[in-house]
């Protein structure tokens, strides 16, 4: 059984890890300067595992830049080549289908499985999103919101506790624990700047531990 | 409810220490997610809509049947009686691949890296459309300032949207592929009948289907495909002539592989047979042609006999076949872009003439089992609409020297084949004056001649924005690079024009953006407003709604009849000419008066084999192809994953080669080409073939680059002094996109 601690620790990891993998913008870089960066490790720590190296490799590599315009611009432009336009050809298009389903393209049958999830959950896409439900940082942010969703319900709604949970638990075991790993490889290949890669195997250590936990007995 | 979870979590963090004090990460709200409905984009799971195709214009009515929420099967549309016939093909029913490509522009991109090429990492970043139009806007805006309009090239459709652009830019480079196309048949068309684009041919009631070349059955043009299949299977005799066994020739009852680039003397000797032996319809000719007289003496000298020396057709079967044309009612040539009479070869333009005159003796314009100029509603403009002020044009000429071909002014197109020196000229030399910004709107660098060229020319601009659906070539070379909207997305209707025997209108509902991009219709305006010019923004919208008003319908309207308005009455023979005289005009008055040659003559092609480039080229397109827009599609391009050099087997074996070799292949441009070889008695010995559409460079295109070469490599471009040279007699200034000869040597897997 999960300690409230250990389950708030995974919701805010997750939702970090989800801001890393949208477009940057002077809020991301500004992110390793703050006290959410604290937040961040404490809640690596809290589950036994460290994120500091990986912490240090992506404040060294952003500390090497002048000012903030000058990295956003960097990490701005690999977004760009590894997950937008993909130059050459196809890094890591940061989508399930791509990954999951035979014909590699988007919106796939794993991508109408994980927006079916959303909306069971009660979500749907941000209308200011402009991009495909199994994006991974909408996926980041569902399981952030599933378990900030259990711990709200806790205790007085115990059927919505429950179903949130057995949502979360597929959505890891049967989706994201799937195909992550195969993106996440590509993007720690491909990489040309240390934030990334660093994001990427500091998420790959993560999902790790979560799809021990999902496969573990309730 | 947020402050009892910040309450919450401060409580789950207080007890232990080293525990989580305070998460203000969760605190924020959910960005790509939303719980509130009002902020979230719906997702429709199961639809089924009616859909006008964009693939090709041909703009099949189909049914899309949306499940899961994608698009998972696309079929034709029943009541769609002049496009699909309720059928689909290949391209039309794969179009959904077209949509979900990953590697699709999502985003406006701005480019980092100022320096260009093919092995050029753009360094794309994403910014906010108000920064990509602001950009464009100052750009052109310190352009006009500096150089003039004139200084702005527009690479764009001939669509009211792009005339709008220019007009308010006050540019006359407004450029567009039309004349790798149907130039010379467009001109052609007008200079005869003073009517334009005549692609409706009432194929299905045809007895006999005499073909120079022309082959949109094998393109997959459902629109000609469906009669031309009715027409066969209700007893008409088809006859085709081309070097290549084309895929209409396959269902031909003869096919006649004649020497390329001659059709023109066997249609002279033709008419010669059929004026000569009184076999034409003479109530026809004498009602609604003129010139009879000055044509008969005219084509005295185009004998079959001197026909077959040029051509190699046997002087016998080209007078059977012109007696059989002429007495087998009704009977019909239909043509169409990229066949002989298209702009292929110098004399294509006499070719298409000569085959308009054809028609109009045996009385097949406008009459049943013949060709019909298009019938469309009559609907308000988009001037009549959004009438504006226009600045006044001050500098006409054009840097691909259209303004040097009266008749081809009128038509108001461009000209790629002499692109590529223009524009060189323009910004190397100033002359005949600067160029320094440029607009795309999905035009490949591929579609170019020696397209090479041309991206040497664009590269020198001091800057480009392009508009695509994919990161084309072209889009490798864009400053700004704006993502389209694909047509399956957006929702509106489309008014048929290929194919249009009676009115037609086709509703084009979508599923809807899956990224942030939008219609080019908005980004014209988009930087209309961004420039300072908003009284030059149109409202599209309420301008289709006008245009379907002004029929009496609506989208709703479209919506619960089907998808589709028709009004089926047709169609009903005008013939009434828009000439001088009237009448369809043999001896062409319209040409007389600009000192052309006014009366269809013989003129040979321009490249003859040679020892160092001894085959004839010849430039096809697969059923499954469009242009190269569709070379992204893994399965489509599973079919046939490279283009292939087509052989005869004589041909072959002269040069040690068989089937499944590679050859290398060199023209006049220099580029030297590896092909995989087909071994086919489908073509001639002196002729070699290859399909369009390969050849992609693109290092955004995971599946379509590294497939095969491009065709165009081979052909040379063109300047404005040759176009100029053989001007009495192509006034259409076609691009000879097929007139070279190539050479082919054998090589080996591992030679480059």
């Amino acid at each position: 059984m999960q300690s409230t601690e250990s389950k708030t620790a995974r919701a805010v990891i997750y939702r970090f890890l989800s801001r890393c993998f949208s477009h940057p913008d002077r809020e991301l870089i500004e992110l390793f300067g703050s006290a959410r960066i604290q937040e961040f490790l404490q809640s690596w720590r809290y589950l036994d595992l460290d994120a500091e190296e990986a912490v240090t490799r992506i404040t060294n590599w952003l500390v090497q830049y002048p000012d903030c315009e000058t990295a956003l611009l960097e990490l701005d432009k690999e977004y760009a080549r590894l997950f937008i336009t993909a130059y050459p050809k196809a890094v890591a298009p940061p989508y399930s289908s791509v990954y999951l389903d035979r014909e590699q393209q988007v919106w796939g049958s794993s991508t109408a499985q994980v927006a079916r999830l959303y909306e069971t959950a009660g979500l749907g896409m941000n209308e200011n999103f402009h991009d495909i439900p199994d994006h991974i940082a909408a996926e980041l942010e569902f399981v952030s919101y599933l378990i900030l969703e259990q711990q709200e319900h806790n205790g007085n709604e115990a059927d919505k506790t429950r179903e949130m949970a057995s949502i979360e638990r597929k959505f890891l075991k049967e989706h994201l624990c799937k195909w992550a790993p195969l993106f996440l490889g590509r993007v720690g290949e491909y990489s040309k700047i240390d934030f990334y890669s660093a994001i990427a195997r500091l998420t790959q250590k993560f999902i790790d531990y979560e799809s021990k936990l999902a496969q573990t007995p309730e | 409810m947020e402050i009892s979870r910040r309450d919450f979590l401060k409580a789950a963090g207080a007890g232990t220490a080293g525990a989580i004090v305070f998460p203000s990460i969760l605190d924020g709200d959910l960005k790509a997610l939303a719980r509130e409905s009002g902020k979230r984009k719906p997702i429709v799971w199961d639809r089924v809509f009616h859909h006008a195709c964009g693939v090709c214009d041909s703009v099949c009515g189909t049914t899309v049947y949306v499940r899961d929420g994608r698009i998972k099967w696309i079929e034709g549309n029943p009541a769609d009686s002049l496009g699909s016939w309720g059928k689909a093909c290949v391209k039309g029913s794969s179009a959904m691949r077209h949509v979900y490509d990953p590697d699709r522009l999502k985003w406006p991109l701005k480019r980092t890296n100022p320096r260009k090429g093919k092995d050029e990492d753009p360094g794309w970043v994403k910014i906010p459309w108000e920064e990509a139009f602001a950009t464009i806007a100052q750009k052109f805006n310190e352009s006009i300032n500096e150089y003039g309009p004139q200084s702005i090239v527009l690479l764009t459709r001939p669509k009211a949207t792009d005339k709008r652009l220019q007009n308010a830019l006050g540019t006359p480079n407004l450029i567009n592929h039309i004349d790798t196309c149907y130039s010379s048949h467009q001109l052609a068309w007008m200079t005869t009948t003073g009517k334009g684009r005549p692609w409706s041919v009432d194929l299905q009631n045809a007895r006999y289907i005499l073909s120079f070349g022309w082959d949109m059955p094998g393109k997959s043009k459902l629109c000609f495909l469906n009669p031309f299949f009715a027409a066969k299977n209700n007893g008409a005799k088809i006859v085709v002539f081309d070097p290549r066994m084309s895929f209409t020739a396959a269902k031909a009852d003869e096919w006649i592989p004649i020497k390329p680039g001659t059709d023109l003397a066997v249609v002279l000797a033709m008419i010669n047979v059929i004026i000569g032996e009184g076999l034409y319809d003479k109530d026809y000719v004498e009602k609604y042609t003129s010139g009879l007289d000055k044509l008969a003496e005219h084509v005295r000298q185009y004998t079959p006999e001197w026909a077959a020396q040029i051509s190699g057709v046997p002087a016998g079967d080209i007078t059977r076949i012109a007696r059989e044309l002429a007495t087998a009612k009704p009977s019909v040539i239909p043509t169409h872009k990229r066949d002989a009479g298209g702009p292929n070869y110098i004399n294509s333009f006499q070719l298409a003439r000569a085959e308009i005159v054809l028609s109009a003796l045996i009385g097949s314009i406008e009459k049943p089992g013949g060709f019909y100029f298009p019938r469309q509603p009559k609907v308000r403009s988009m001037d009549e609409f959004a009438p504006a002020k226009y600045p006044e044009m001050k500098e006409k000429r054009r840097i691909d020297g259209l303004h040097l071909f009266p008749l081809m002014s009128k038509l108001g197109i461009g000209n790629f084949g002499t692109f590529a020196h223009g524009l060189t000229s323009a910004i190397e030399k100033g002359d005949p004056y600067p160029v320094k910004v440029a607009l795309v709107n999905q035009y490949n660098l591929l579609s170019f001649p020696n397209p090479d060229l041309v991206m040497k020319a664009l590269i020198k601009l001091d800057f480009m924005a392009v508009v695509d659906i994919l990161p084309s070539e072209m889009a490798q070379l864009a400053d700004i690079l704006l993502p389209e909207t694909h047509f399956l997305e957006t929702e509106g209707a489309e008014t048929r024009s290929y194919q249009a025997l009676w009115p037609q209108v086709e509703l084009r509902d979508g599923i809807g953006m899956l990224w942030d991009e939008k219609g080019w219709s908005s980004i014209v305006n988009g930087i209309l407003e961004a420039m300072g010019r908003p009284e030059f923004k149109v409202d599209w919208k309420g301008l289709e709604e006008a245009q379907l008003d002004d029929i009496g319908i609506s989208l709703e309207y479209l919506r619960s009849h089907d998808g589709i308005w028709e009004d089926r009455k047709g169609p009903t023979s005008n013939l009434e000419f828009a000439t001088p005289s009237k009448k369809i005009e043999f001896y062409s008055s319209a040409l007389e008066k600009e000192g052309y040659e006014p009366l269809p003559t013989w003129h040979d092609k321009k490249a003859h084999p040679s020892a160092q480039y001894p085959f004839h080229f010849i430039v096809t397109r697969n059923p499954w192809a469009r242009h190269g827009k569709l070379g992204n599609d893994p399965i489509l391009m599973e079919i046939q994953p490279s283009n292939f050099l087509h052989m005869h087997p004589d041909a072959a074996a002269k040069l040690g080669m068989k089937e499944g070799d590679c050859a290398f292949v060199t023209s006049p441009t220099g580029h030297r080409l590896k092909m995989p070889v087909h071994v086919t008695r489908g073509i001639r010995s002196d002729c070699v073939a290859t399909e369009h559409g390969y050849g992609h460079w693109s290092k955004d295109l995971r599946f379509a680059t590294g497939c095969g070469t491009n065709d165009g490599d081979l052909i040379p471009e063109m300047t404005v002094e040759e176009a100029l040279g053989r001007i009495d007699f192509d006034p259409s200034m076609s691009t000879p996109a097929c007139d070279v000869c190539v050479g082919v040597e054998k090589a080996y897997p591992d030679d480059r």
